[in-house]
Protein backbone atom coordinates (compact mmCIF):
# COMPACT_ATOMS: atom_id res chain seq x y z
CA UNK A 1 0.00 0.00 0.00
CA UNK A 2 1.38 3.09 -0.86
CA UNK A 3 2.17 5.92 1.70
CA UNK A 4 -0.59 8.58 1.38
CA UNK A 5 -2.29 10.22 4.57
CA UNK A 6 -5.06 8.36 4.56
CA UNK A 7 -3.32 4.82 4.44
CA UNK A 8 -0.97 6.57 7.44
CA UNK A 9 -3.87 7.51 9.39
CA UNK A 10 -5.68 4.20 9.01
CA UNK A 11 -2.21 2.19 9.74
CA UNK A 12 -2.23 4.62 13.04
CA UNK A 13 -5.82 3.77 14.02
CA UNK A 14 -4.95 0.34 13.48
CA UNK A 15 -1.95 1.03 16.32
CA UNK A 16 -3.96 2.78 19.00
CA UNK A 17 -4.83 1.47 21.88
CA UNK A 18 -7.64 3.10 23.50
CA UNK A 19 -6.41 2.62 27.40
CA UNK A 20 -3.05 4.61 26.48
CA UNK A 21 -5.21 7.64 27.47
CA UNK A 22 -9.00 9.08 28.84
CA UNK A 23 -11.65 8.72 26.71
CA UNK A 24 -11.27 12.20 25.46
CA UNK A 25 -7.50 11.52 24.62
CA UNK A 26 -8.54 8.80 22.35
CA UNK A 27 -11.19 11.06 20.63
CA UNK A 28 -8.45 14.02 20.31
CA UNK A 29 -6.39 11.86 18.74
CA UNK A 30 -9.06 10.38 16.61
CA UNK A 31 -9.31 13.83 14.93
CA UNK A 32 -6.34 14.35 14.49
CA UNK A 33 -5.70 11.40 12.34
CA UNK A 34 -8.62 12.38 10.54
CA UNK A 35 -7.43 16.02 9.49
CA UNK A 36 -4.37 13.75 8.19
CA UNK A 37 -6.41 11.70 6.27
CA UNK A 38 -8.91 14.74 4.57
CA UNK A 39 -5.85 17.50 3.38
CA UNK A 40 -8.70 19.96 2.62
CA UNK A 41 -9.67 19.77 6.36
CA UNK A 42 -8.37 22.37 8.39
CA UNK A 43 -9.78 21.53 11.52
CA UNK A 44 -11.38 18.67 12.86
CA UNK A 45 -14.46 18.39 15.96
CA UNK A 46 -16.56 15.90 17.64
CA UNK A 47 -19.89 16.63 18.00
CA UNK A 48 -21.51 14.29 21.05
CA UNK A 49 -24.43 14.42 23.22
CA UNK A 50 -23.07 15.08 26.60
CA UNK A 51 -26.12 14.80 29.26
CA UNK A 52 -28.61 15.16 26.81
CA UNK A 53 -27.23 18.30 24.98
CA UNK A 54 -25.00 18.70 21.77
CA UNK A 55 -21.66 19.58 22.58
CA UNK A 56 -18.43 19.76 20.85
CA UNK A 57 -16.10 18.44 23.75
CA UNK A 58 -13.00 17.33 21.11
CA UNK A 59 -11.62 19.56 18.27
CA UNK A 60 -7.99 20.50 16.53
CA UNK A 61 -8.39 24.04 16.61
CA UNK A 62 -10.51 26.06 19.19
CA UNK A 63 -12.72 27.46 16.14
CA UNK A 64 -14.62 24.29 15.69
CA UNK A 65 -16.51 24.50 18.90
CA UNK A 66 -17.32 28.18 18.75
CA UNK A 67 -18.61 27.34 15.73
CA UNK A 68 -20.75 24.37 16.59
CA UNK A 69 -22.05 26.75 19.11
CA UNK A 70 -24.11 28.43 17.08
CA UNK A 71 -25.79 24.80 16.03
CA UNK A 72 -26.65 23.66 19.50
CA UNK A 73 -27.79 27.08 20.00
CA UNK A 74 -30.15 26.91 17.39
CA UNK A 75 -31.27 23.20 17.72
CA UNK A 76 -30.28 22.94 13.64
CA UNK A 77 -26.91 22.57 11.48
CA UNK A 78 -25.03 19.79 9.70
CA UNK A 79 -22.99 18.33 12.25
CA UNK A 80 -26.34 17.80 14.45
CA UNK A 81 -28.17 16.25 11.38
CA UNK A 82 -25.74 14.49 10.11
CA UNK A 83 -25.65 12.96 13.46
CA UNK A 84 -29.07 12.70 14.28
CA UNK A 85 -30.18 11.69 10.28
CA UNK A 86 -27.18 9.38 10.19
CA UNK A 87 -26.15 10.99 6.49
CA UNK A 88 -23.41 12.77 5.37
CA UNK A 89 -23.71 16.57 5.35
CA UNK A 90 -21.86 19.39 4.08
CA UNK A 91 -21.88 22.76 2.77
CA UNK A 92 -20.27 24.07 -0.55
CA UNK A 93 -20.29 27.34 0.72
CA UNK A 94 -21.28 29.36 4.25
CA UNK A 95 -21.25 32.40 2.24
CA UNK A 96 -24.37 31.29 0.48
CA UNK A 97 -27.88 31.64 1.92
CA UNK A 98 -29.70 28.34 2.55
CA UNK A 99 -30.50 26.10 5.52
CA UNK A 100 -28.85 26.52 8.78
CA UNK A 101 -28.52 29.85 8.28
CA UNK A 102 -27.13 30.91 12.14
CA UNK A 103 -24.25 28.30 11.80
CA UNK A 104 -23.44 29.48 8.22
CA UNK A 105 -22.89 32.77 9.78
CA UNK A 106 -20.75 31.41 12.33
CA UNK A 107 -18.62 29.52 10.51
CA UNK A 108 -18.25 32.33 7.91
CA UNK A 109 -17.67 34.75 10.83
CA UNK A 110 -14.77 32.81 11.39
CA UNK A 111 -13.06 32.51 8.38
CA UNK A 112 -14.74 29.04 7.81
CA UNK A 113 -16.18 28.57 4.10
CA UNK A 114 -17.09 24.90 3.53
CA UNK A 115 -18.30 21.70 5.44
CA UNK A 116 -18.49 18.13 5.66
CA UNK A 117 -19.83 16.26 8.20
CA UNK A 118 -19.85 12.33 8.81
CA UNK A 119 -22.28 10.21 10.95
CA UNK A 120 -20.55 8.17 13.47
CA UNK A 121 -22.68 4.61 13.49
CA UNK A 122 -21.97 1.16 15.16
CA UNK A 123 -24.19 -1.46 15.22
CA UNK A 124 -27.31 0.78 13.54
CA UNK A 125 -26.69 3.45 16.24
CA UNK A 126 -25.43 6.96 15.98
CA UNK A 127 -22.69 7.75 18.95
CA UNK A 128 -21.75 11.19 17.13
CA UNK A 129 -20.64 13.22 14.50
CA UNK A 130 -17.56 14.18 13.22
CA UNK A 131 -16.84 17.64 11.34
CA UNK A 132 -14.10 18.63 8.64
CA UNK A 133 -13.93 22.54 8.40
CA UNK A 134 -12.11 24.42 5.95
CA UNK A 135 -11.17 27.48 5.30
CA UNK A 136 -11.73 27.55 1.38
CA UNK A 137 -15.07 27.36 -0.15
CA UNK A 138 -16.01 23.95 -2.26
CA UNK A 139 -12.63 22.53 -0.79
CA UNK A 140 -13.80 19.18 -0.60
CA UNK A 141 -14.19 16.60 -3.53
CA UNK A 142 -15.81 13.61 -3.66
CA UNK A 143 -12.68 11.82 -2.89
CA UNK A 144 -12.76 13.54 0.52
CA UNK A 145 -15.95 12.02 0.77
CA UNK A 146 -15.31 9.05 0.66
CA UNK A 147 -12.12 9.61 2.71
CA UNK A 148 -13.66 10.70 5.13
CA UNK A 149 -16.84 8.08 5.09
CA UNK A 150 -14.26 5.57 5.12
CA UNK A 151 -12.53 7.10 8.27
CA UNK A 152 -15.53 7.74 10.25
CA UNK A 153 -16.28 4.60 10.14
CA UNK A 154 -12.99 3.20 11.52
CA UNK A 155 -13.64 6.17 14.34
CA UNK A 156 -16.84 5.30 15.14
CA UNK A 157 -15.47 1.90 16.06
CA UNK A 158 -12.36 3.27 17.85
CA UNK A 159 -14.87 5.06 19.60
CA UNK A 160 -17.28 1.83 20.61
CA UNK A 161 -13.97 0.60 21.10
CA UNK A 162 -12.84 3.07 23.49
CA UNK A 163 -16.24 3.28 25.47
CA UNK A 164 -16.14 -0.27 25.93
CA UNK A 165 -12.55 -0.46 27.28
CA UNK A 166 -13.78 2.37 29.77
CA UNK A 167 -16.99 0.46 30.80
CA UNK A 168 -14.65 -2.29 31.59
CA UNK A 169 -12.37 -0.67 32.94
CA UNK A 170 -14.90 1.38 35.69
CA UNK A 171 -16.35 -2.31 36.42
CA UNK A 172 -13.10 -3.43 37.21
CA UNK A 173 -12.53 -0.61 39.19
CA UNK A 174 -15.52 -1.13 41.12
CA UNK A 175 -15.41 -5.13 41.56
CA UNK A 176 -11.74 -4.81 42.73
CA UNK A 177 -13.03 -2.26 45.75
CA UNK A 178 -16.17 -4.89 46.50
CA UNK A 179 -13.84 -7.74 46.81
CA UNK A 180 -11.63 -6.11 49.60
CA UNK A 181 -14.70 -5.20 51.77
CA UNK A 182 -16.10 -8.88 50.28
CA UNK A 183 -13.30 -10.99 52.28
CA UNK A 184 -13.28 -8.96 55.38
CA UNK A 185 -16.91 -9.63 55.31
CA UNK A 186 -16.20 -13.20 54.60
CA UNK A 187 -13.99 -13.29 57.76
CA UNK A 188 -16.51 -11.30 59.86
CA UNK A 189 -19.03 -14.09 59.23
CA UNK A 190 -16.66 -16.98 59.71
CA UNK A 191 -15.38 -15.21 63.22
CA UNK A 192 -19.55 -15.60 63.92
CA UNK A 193 -19.87 -18.46 62.44
CA UNK A 194 -17.51 -20.30 64.49
CA UNK A 195 -17.78 -18.46 67.88
CA UNK A 196 -21.72 -18.51 67.87
CA UNK A 197 -22.73 -21.52 66.06
CA UNK A 198 -24.73 -19.26 63.32
CA UNK A 199 -24.64 -21.12 59.68
CA UNK A 200 -23.71 -18.34 57.14
CA UNK A 201 -26.86 -16.90 56.60
CA UNK A 202 -27.50 -16.45 60.17
CA UNK A 203 -23.71 -14.64 60.24
CA UNK A 204 -25.04 -11.99 57.54
CA UNK A 205 -28.47 -11.36 58.93
CA UNK A 206 -26.20 -10.53 63.03
CA UNK A 207 -24.06 -8.13 60.41
CA UNK A 208 -26.87 -6.48 58.53
CA UNK A 209 -28.81 -5.68 61.86
CA UNK A 210 -25.69 -4.57 63.92
CA UNK A 211 -25.01 -2.30 60.85
CA UNK A 212 -28.63 -0.75 60.79
CA UNK A 213 -28.57 -0.46 64.65
CA UNK A 214 -25.50 1.57 64.51
CA UNK A 215 -25.75 2.80 61.41
CA UNK A 216 -22.65 2.22 60.48
CA UNK A 217 -21.23 0.39 57.22
CA UNK A 218 -21.17 -3.35 57.22
CA UNK A 219 -17.41 -3.12 56.32
CA UNK A 220 -16.85 -1.10 59.38
CA UNK A 221 -18.46 -3.68 61.71
CA UNK A 222 -17.10 -6.72 59.73
CA UNK A 223 -13.26 -4.86 60.22
CA UNK A 224 -14.50 -4.54 63.95
CA UNK A 225 -15.37 -8.23 64.49
CA UNK A 226 -12.05 -9.36 62.94
CA UNK A 227 -10.13 -6.57 64.86
CA UNK A 228 -11.28 -8.03 68.20
CA UNK A 229 -10.59 -11.12 67.93
CA UNK A 230 -7.15 -10.72 66.34
CA UNK A 231 -6.60 -8.38 69.17
CA UNK A 232 -8.28 -11.03 71.94
CA UNK A 233 -6.79 -14.12 70.50
CA UNK A 234 -9.17 -16.08 71.75
CA UNK A 235 -12.20 -13.63 71.95
CA UNK A 236 -15.04 -12.28 73.53
CA UNK A 237 -18.55 -14.25 73.38
CA UNK A 238 -19.72 -11.03 72.36
CA UNK A 239 -17.85 -10.25 68.92
CA UNK A 240 -20.33 -7.71 67.50
CA UNK B 1 -45.59 -17.70 48.36
CA UNK B 2 -48.04 -15.18 46.64
CA UNK B 3 -49.46 -15.48 43.07
CA UNK B 4 -48.67 -12.43 42.34
CA UNK B 5 -45.87 -12.27 38.81
CA UNK B 6 -42.52 -10.76 39.99
CA UNK B 7 -42.71 -7.40 38.51
CA UNK B 8 -45.20 -6.67 41.51
CA UNK B 9 -44.34 -8.55 44.29
CA UNK B 10 -43.12 -6.70 47.14
CA UNK B 11 -39.37 -7.77 47.06
CA UNK B 12 -39.52 -6.51 43.71
CA UNK B 13 -40.87 -3.29 44.39
CA UNK B 14 -38.92 -2.49 47.48
CA UNK B 15 -35.48 -3.28 45.43
CA UNK B 16 -36.39 -1.37 42.53
CA UNK B 17 -37.62 1.68 44.72
CA UNK B 18 -34.15 1.44 46.04
CA UNK B 19 -32.52 1.80 43.35
CA UNK B 20 -34.44 4.53 42.03
CA UNK B 21 -33.50 6.31 45.52
CA UNK B 22 -30.21 5.13 45.05
CA UNK B 23 -29.34 6.46 41.24
CA UNK B 24 -28.18 3.06 40.34
CA UNK B 25 -28.10 0.28 37.48
CA UNK B 26 -28.62 -2.35 38.20
CA UNK B 27 -24.73 -3.55 37.35
CA UNK B 28 -23.88 -0.81 40.17
CA UNK B 29 -26.58 -2.83 42.86
CA UNK B 30 -24.35 -6.29 41.74
CA UNK B 31 -20.94 -4.86 42.40
CA UNK B 32 -22.19 -3.81 45.74
CA UNK B 33 -23.79 -6.78 46.22
CA UNK B 34 -21.00 -9.16 45.59
CA UNK B 35 -19.00 -7.05 47.69
CA UNK B 36 -20.93 -7.85 50.82
CA UNK B 37 -20.98 -11.29 50.04
CA UNK B 38 -23.61 -11.82 47.60
CA UNK B 39 -22.63 -15.03 45.12
CA UNK B 40 -25.35 -14.17 42.38
CA UNK B 41 -24.32 -13.67 38.42
CA UNK B 42 -24.85 -9.84 37.05
CA UNK B 43 -28.05 -10.92 34.93
CA UNK B 44 -29.63 -12.29 37.87
CA UNK B 45 -29.53 -8.72 39.68
CA UNK B 46 -30.66 -7.47 35.92
CA UNK B 47 -33.63 -9.63 36.20
CA UNK B 48 -34.56 -9.14 39.20
CA UNK B 49 -34.47 -5.53 39.22
CA UNK B 50 -36.57 -5.39 36.04
CA UNK B 51 -39.04 -7.86 37.55
CA UNK B 52 -38.63 -10.66 34.99
CA UNK B 53 -37.05 -12.70 38.08
CA UNK B 54 -37.93 -13.36 41.80
CA UNK B 55 -35.37 -12.70 44.33
CA UNK B 56 -34.96 -15.50 47.24
CA UNK B 57 -35.36 -14.61 50.38
CA UNK B 58 -31.44 -14.33 51.09
CA UNK B 59 -31.05 -12.87 47.64
CA UNK B 60 -33.46 -10.02 48.54
CA UNK B 61 -31.96 -9.41 51.74
CA UNK B 62 -28.17 -8.92 50.53
CA UNK B 63 -29.67 -6.76 47.87
CA UNK B 64 -31.38 -4.71 50.40
CA UNK B 65 -28.47 -4.82 52.37
CA UNK B 66 -26.48 -3.70 49.77
CA UNK B 67 -28.71 -0.65 48.89
CA UNK B 68 -29.25 0.18 53.12
CA UNK B 69 -25.09 0.24 53.20
CA UNK B 70 -25.13 2.78 50.20
CA UNK B 71 -27.99 5.09 52.04
CA UNK B 72 -25.66 4.68 55.28
CA UNK B 73 -23.36 7.13 53.68
CA UNK B 74 -25.52 9.72 52.44
CA UNK B 75 -28.56 9.27 55.86
CA UNK B 76 -30.85 10.45 53.22
CA UNK B 77 -33.27 7.64 52.82
CA UNK B 78 -35.35 4.76 54.66
CA UNK B 79 -34.58 1.34 54.60
CA UNK B 80 -34.94 -1.42 51.65
CA UNK B 81 -37.37 -3.95 53.62
CA UNK B 82 -35.70 -6.91 54.59
CA UNK B 83 -37.52 -9.91 53.12
CA UNK B 84 -38.93 -11.02 57.09
CA UNK B 85 -40.39 -7.47 57.45
CA UNK B 86 -41.74 -7.10 53.95
CA UNK B 87 -43.67 -10.45 54.75
CA UNK B 88 -44.94 -9.21 58.35
CA UNK B 89 -46.26 -6.62 56.97
CA UNK B 90 -48.55 -8.90 54.98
Amino acid sequence: MADTPLTNSLAALSRFFVGDGTLEQTLARVADLTVEAVPAADMAGITMLVEGRGRTPVFTHETAPEIDQAQYDSGEGPCLTAFEEQRITSIESTREEAEWPAFRRAAADHGIYSTLSFPLVVDKNAVGAMNLYSRRERAFTDDDRETGELFASQAAIVLANAQAYWDARELSTGLGEAMKNRAVIEQAKGVLMGAQGYDEDEAFQVLVRASQRENVKLRAIAQRIVDNVTARRGGSKDVT
Amino acid sequence: MTNRSPVDSPSTVAIRGGLRLADWSARDLWVAAVGIGGGFEARDVQRIAVGEQLATPMEHDILAAALNDHFIEGRRHPNVPTWAELHARG
